[in-house]
């Protein structure tokens, strides 16, 4: 897919929480010993949730645009609030906006990608000039299942516009595929989703990723090499890499993005931060492959190519690998108590 | 408390005050009389998001609805314009939590009315260490 | 202001406590009663000083309730609420409205109810007198607000918290033989010091408690009671802000200053003939910033004074010779008046101290920290 009109990232934030559980804390009190996958991972304090970090990331992303007339704000995220009242009005107020579309997607893992895709697409009609696309999750695992060691919390968002005057990026492409898979789903009155443990592996996120990633190579008639950086979702630190390499991607490539290892896995905001964290230390020139993976299921890919704009982020912006390194560790305890889990 | 938190969240997550008009006095809260010149040519003005703490207190005890929150550092801050205010401070190690730290204002949930009812934003505090 | 002097011709009060079998009507009946009984006359009017009736009671209209109780349905009766200065409030009004030729009497009540809420209720009660919008919704406590400002007044002066904790050892020393008061036993600056904290650097025995109690006086044209005459020889009031911190010196309790100067006009008295001081003690370091502001002391100087011994019971003034909000304690709208009702009869020689040559004794009742303050100068008729 591409627009008729361009369309480009005018300004991005990413935001990840300030505490931290080590991985061998869980480890320790459910399995007597070892670790996760990961390292450790991101918690939302008591009184962060999904609008908190919406609203903080907006304003970033914002930051670095500059003002500009918004005309949607889209919020991806499976940790709602509110099972009904949109996240997405309640960072329109924050912002001061009122003329716009808002409203709060549910694509598992991938709902932030999909405001990206719709956005470009409102913005490619002309029917608006500027867009927030947000991916948030505060991401919840069942204590002792093997999701507690990822489930993170974190939110990227991206301002998309029309404005070719000095954007960061640029949406050359993207595509887009799904298939009914419930490799990973949570029932309406349930506190922590269920999954199928393997199944979640080739038949759901290798399928998808690399459905969606072929195709966008295919159809642009770009190669791997092509890109200076790749970006997958991040549901453990392995799938990435796997995948990277089935598809031709090297660890070089994927390495800035990859944050799975130190957050864990914040869900919808998990590979929009890869973007976060890839945009922070590249080029103009650079060409950036995104993919996402969202469960029950499909995958987002972008060909992202990074414009001159990108050297000039503004004197507000924090590099996110300054927002990760200002972290305090947790123990478990004070885990399940910011978790409401000891209810 | 639903609806005065509906007649108030612009006040709530924009720290919105007011400003004198004929002498250029800003105040938050707002106000309806300007203090400083009588004058009532007021209008709504975004405060500044950050300042220096210069004075703070942790507190062990909570009103109702905040026991989850304790211990719970507050802060009163002399924000960029002269202006005061009280506020939660949060995400921050007590050694950095002194008088002349730098803060700067940060969106966070302040109550939620339990399990069903509705859930207050606004804002709290945060100290930016300066880089070393 | 005439020449009329209007007197306090008795007084009533209640053991400050968490009072469990009594309730808010019980406790003021109580007091009342005892003010009546002094002054031996029925009163034209009853005015009611309480905060919390709706918030911890569901009780509104009381002041009708109550006089309806005492058996005095026809008289008029109305509530003050002025936070916690609600008690000296109501005899502000009451001197004012004595001053009219058709009222003889008023009987001023304060009372409050404070323990039947939870805990952390409570807190909230001792902060409804704060802005609701920008301090009670964001989980601010009054106590907080205290700290805030003693952290101030700490660096502006360079005196330490455990030197403040001096006034809190002079309140419960002299509360411990006082019957009515809520603590009757004293506290070493030590065990002040290290109590627990409730918002630093505020310890739990540098803060005042929490409790319940009502106090009465009669106030009359004529004294008919057995008791020597004491009259008022000013009552002032004054208002400043609610957001201590909004104001240009936070460290100026410009309500208490417009309060003693109008009352040293009023009384035509000086500082020095003053031989009782009851002053707002809530915490220490506002305590002593009412003191020097009232210029019983210079500024930054009352904590060293107080060291020094300036303000002992035994001294040329006594400070807090109940206890004050520290020791004798703090059931808000009520507290204004224990303070009139004990400085009443230490003039009248029937408390539990033995002071002599004291002629002359100074009230100050405040709300928040300096929103509201309200002076009252008592002195013997000569």
């Amino acid at each position: 897919m591409k627009s008729s009109t361009p369309v480009y990232i005018s300004g991005y934030g990413g935001y990840v929480p300030r505490l931290r559980l080590l991985t061998t804390d869980i480890a320790k009190l459910w399995k007597g010993g070892g670790s996760g996958p990961n390292k450790a991972k991101s918690v939302a304090n008591i009184d962060e949730d999904t609008t908190t970090m919406a609203v903080e990331t907006a304003r970033d992303a914002l930051s670095m645009s500059g003002p500009c007339e918004i005309g949607a704000i889209f919020v991806g995220t499976e940790s709602k609030p509110y099972a009904v009242k949109p996240t997405s009005t309640i960072v329109a107020q924050a912002l001061g906006v009122h003329r716009t579309l808002a409203s709060d997607f549910e694509f598992a893992c991938k709902a932030g990608t999909e405001a990206m895709q719709v956005i470009t697409g409102l913005i490619g009609s002309g029917m608006i000039s500027n867009g927030i696309a947000l991916g948030v999750d505060t991401a919840q695992g069942r204590p002792g299942d093997n999701l507690e060691y990822t489930a993170g919390s974190a939110a990227a968002a991206f301002v998309l516009t029309n404005d070719h005057a000095s954007p960061m990026a640029k949406i050359e492409y993207s595509t887009s595929y799904v298939t009914d898979t419930g490799d990973f789903w949570r029932r309406q009155t349930e506190s922590f989703p269920r999954h199928l443990s393997r199944f979640t592996g080739e038949p759901a996120y290798f399928h998808h990723v690399q459905s969606s990633v072929n195709q966008l190579l295919s159809e642009t008639n770009l190669q791997p090499s092509d890109f200076k950086y790749a970006i997958f979702h991040q549901p453990n630190p392995k799938f990435p890499i796997q995948v990277a390499k089935r598809l031709g991607f090297t660890s070089e490539q994927i390495e800035p993005g990859l944050l799975n290892p130190i957050i864990g896995n914040p869900y919808s905001a998990s590979s929009p931060l890869g973007l976060v964290s890839t945009l922070d230390i590249a080029d103009p020139g650079d060409r950036i492959l995104l993919a996402s993976f969202g469960s029950g299921a499909g995958s987002d890919a972008f060909s992202i190519l990074v414009e001159d704009g990108i050297l000039n982020k503004g004197e507000n912006h924090i590099p996110l690998s300054d927002i990760i390194n200002d972290n305090r560790e947790i123990d478990y305890a004070t885990y399940t108590k910011l978790r409401g889990i000891l209810k | 408390m639903s609806v005065s938190y509906w007649r108030n969240r612009d006040r709530y997550f924009r720290i919105i005050g007011s400003i004198c008009n004929s002498c250029n006095y800003e105040s938050f809260p707002n106000f309806y009389t300007c203090n400083k010149c009588n004058s009532e040519d007021i209008s709504d003005k975004e405060m500044p998001n950050t300042g220096k703490l210069i004075s703070y207190t942790v507190s062990s005890e909570s009103m109702p609805g905040f026991e989850k929150e304790l211990p719970m550092s507050i802060g009163l801050i002399k924000l960029n314009n002269n202006v005061n205010i009280v506020a939660q401070i949060v995400d921050s190690d007590l050694e950095d939590i002194k008088i002349s730290a730098n803060v700067k204002a940060v969106f966070r949930k302040i109550l939620a009315d339990g399990d069903s009812g509705q859930i207050y934003y606004g804002y709290k505090f945060k100290v930016v260490k300066t880089k070393k | 202001m005439n020449s009329l002097k209007i007197k306090i011709s008795g007084t009533g009060l209640t053991k400050i406590t968490d009072h469990w079998s009594k309730s808010l009507v019980d406790l003021s009946v109580e007091s009342a009663k005892q003010a009546i009984s002094e002054s031996t006359i029925l009163p034209d009017m009853i005015i009611f000083a309480n905060t919390l009736s709706s918030y911890s009671s569901s009780q509104e209209n009381l002041s009708t309730i109550i006089s309806e109780k005492l058996g005095l349905s026809n008289i008029d009766s109305f509530k003050i609420e002025s936070s916690s200065c609600s008690g000296a409030m109501a005899v502000n009004i009451a001197n004012k409205l004595l001053h009219s030729d058709d009222i003889e009497s008023i009987l001023v009540i304060g009372s409050e109810k404070m323990t039947d809420l939870s805990p952390s209720e409570t807190i909230k009660a001792t902060t409804l007198g704060e802005s609701y919008e920008y301090t009670q919704f964001f989980g601010i406590t009054m106590n907080s607000l205290y700290a805030l400002f003693s952290r101030l007044y700490m660096e502006n002066y360079n005196i330490s918290s455990d030197a403040l904790s001096n006034f809190s050892v002079l309140s419960h020393k002299n509360s411990s033989s006082c019957k009515h008061a809520q603590f009757n036993r004293e506290f070493s600056l030590d065990s002040i010091n290290k109590s627990s904290i409730i918002s630093s650097p505020l310890t739990m025995l540098n803060c005042s408690p929490i409790g319940d109690g009502s106090a009465s006086v009669m106030l009359s044209k004529n004294n008919k009671s057995n008791f020597a005459d004491v009259d008022i020889l000013s009552s002032t009031s004054s208002n400043s802000s609610v957001d201590f911190y909004s104001r240009d010196n936070m460290l100026e309790f410009n309500s208490t200053a417009n309060c003693i100067n109008k009352s040293l006009e009023e009384s035509k008295i000086n500082l020095e003939d003053i031989g009782l001081l009851e002053v707002h003690d809530v915490v220490p370091a506002i305590t002593a910033n009412i003191i020097e502001t009232l210029g019983f002391s210079k500024p930054g100087s009352a904590t060293s004074d107080i060291i020094s011994g300036k303000y002992d019971l035994d001294s040329k003034i006594s400070l807090s010779s109940s206890g004050g909000l520290k020791a004798r304690g703090n059931p808000l709208s009520a507290t204004g008046i224990y303070q009139i009702a004990e400085v009443t009869r230490q003039l009248q020689n029937r408390s539990h101290t033995d002071l002599q040559n004291k002629r002359i004794g100074l009230c100050h009742n405040m709300s928040g920290i300096d929103a509201n303050s309200v002076i009252h100068i008592l002195g013997l008729s000569n």
